[in-house]
């Protein structure tokens, strides 16, 4: 159940991604919703499986560009890897820390995709990695720990969870 | 092997890495056009595949209309065979009547009539046809269709007639096969029986029987054909057993033939075929 709910998420993901996320755009900036769905489904699955679903992630968004197929499984591949260690990190209460960790998983990814993408030519790699990648590392950062928080505040009840809360007794 | 898989197992996470890493790379080692190929079969796949899964109810849905709508198709054309079919035949037992019709050497003198009932249950085996006297119909006038000998007129009303058949009880027709004459009567079954044979000269089985003129019915009518020789025979004489030519349970049209009403010997002499009794002193 839980596999298949995290294709549809990726499905859903890639959809929005490729339709209605130019209106989020910002400054000429967009933020990476891939990314962001490999964060949540590794928070909840973790070891090989991550690598796995960061695997097909990357995979489902080649095959929509041919030429440059592999390019995004293997930086979503690693990335996956990376944020699998890394994940008690982004749940922790100091929202720097996990801005920092989530910002570095973003970079982590764009730079293995500009490697093959630009195959090593460093003047276009510079260009591009502080033109494109970096701000928009850092917007994707700022809505991936709102999710985060926002995801870890449902878990702990939501609404209902505040509610019981306030009508709780000190005994 | 065994240790190879506990380390696999132990660093799962390095060795799922390791896997699809490989695969990645061996991806973008690809040549364009295979990488095209590649990722049109997967996309293709993909969405045959979803596309299934999600409309299978819709699907589903228009297959049972579409089932819906041919059974009535069918039935509507079930129905149209069948009638096209019966109108076939009609139109080739019409073209044989119409050709016995200009074939018969009479034909100017045959009245068509149609068989209105069958009246099997009275002692006499009957046909009702709805030409009379009106139409020019005779007592004893001989009745034919394409097939063959159906019998003789037996009584007359102004606008309709009852036919005697040939497979009656009381029925006799004067026939002759391969040359060989006998008289044909109906004893009950499928078959009449020809007899007055002589033993040693017997007509074989599927030869074809005629009438011979004498008697009520004109000369060269096909009656039927022979099946076979009675076995039980200790008379004089053999008989055999004929198959008429004709079902008397689909006959729907006949022809009366004017002029054959010839008074036989047993009847009151009341036919208007102009033959007199012959004196005998």
């Amino acid at each position: 159940m839980q596999f298949i709910r995290n294709v549809l998420l990726m499905a859903l993901a890639l959809l929005v991604q490729g339709t209605m996320f130019g209106r989020f755009e910002l400054f000429g900036l967009r933020p990476d919703l891939a990314l962001l769905c490999l964060l949540v489904i590794v928070q909840d699955t973790g070891g090989a499986k991550a690598i796995l679903y960061g695997f097909l992630i990357g995979f489902a968004q080649d095959v929509y560009s041919p030429e440059l197929l592999g390019y995004n499984a293997v930086a979503m591949s690693v990335t996956a890897y990376f944020i699998d260690v890394t994940k008690e990190r982004f749940t922790v209460e100091n929202y720097s820390v996990s801005f920092i960790v989530t910002i570095s998983a973003c970079i982590l990814h764009d730079l293995l995709y500009l490697v093959f993408y630009t195959s090593f030519e460093v003047p276009v790699f510079i260009s591009l990695f502080i033109k494109e990648s970096l701000p928009g590392a850092v917007y994707t950062s700022a809505i991936a720990v709102v999710v985060i928080r926002v995801r870890e505040w449902l878990r702990a009840g939501g609404f209902f969870g505040v509610l019981q809360e306030l009508c709780r007794t000190e005994r | 092997m065994k240790r190879m898989l506990q380390f696999i197992i132990g660093h799962s996470r390095v060795a799922a890495l390791f896997i699809t890493l490989v695969l990645s790379v061996s991806m973008m080692l690809m040549r364009d056009g295979s990488k095209s190929v590649f990722a049109r079969s997967v996309t293709t796949g993909i969405f045959n595949t979803g596309r299934f899964t999600f409309s299978w109810g819709i699907y589903i849905l228009d297959l049972w209309r579409e089932n819906k709508r041919l059974r009535f198709r069918n039935l509507e054309l079930s129905d149209r065979i069948s009638r096209q079919n019966t109108a076939i035949r009609e139109n080739e037992r019409l073209k044989r009547l119409l050709g016995l019709k200009l074939s018969l050497p009479m034909s100017e003198r045959a009245i068509a009539a149609m068989v209105l009932g069958h009246d099997f249950d009275r002692v006499v085996n009957m046909l009702i046809v709805d030409a009379g006297e009106r139409d020019g119909v005779r007592k004893n006038m001989s009745v034919v269709t394409a097939e063959g000998l159906v019998g003789k007129v037996f009584q007359v009303y102004p606008t309709s007639s009852s036919v005697q058949i040939i497979m009656d009880m009381n029925a006799r027709v004067s026939a002759e096969s391969a040359g060989i004459r006998g008289i044909m009567r109906w004893e009950g079954g499928p078959y009449l029986r020809m007899f007055g044979l002589p033993l040693s000269t017997i007509p074989q089985e599927g030869e074809p029987v005629y009438t011979t003129g004498f008697g009520v019915y004109p000369a060269g009518i096909f009656v039927g054909t022979v099946r076979g020789r009675r076995l039980d025979d200790v008379e004089r004489f053999a008989s055999v057993y004929v198959e008429p030519g004709i079902d008397f349970s689909s006959v729907y049209e006949v022809f009366i033939i004017r002029g054959t009403e010839r008074s036989d010997v047993w009847d009151d002499g009341g036919g208007s075929g102009g033959f007199e009794r012959p004196n005998i002193e």
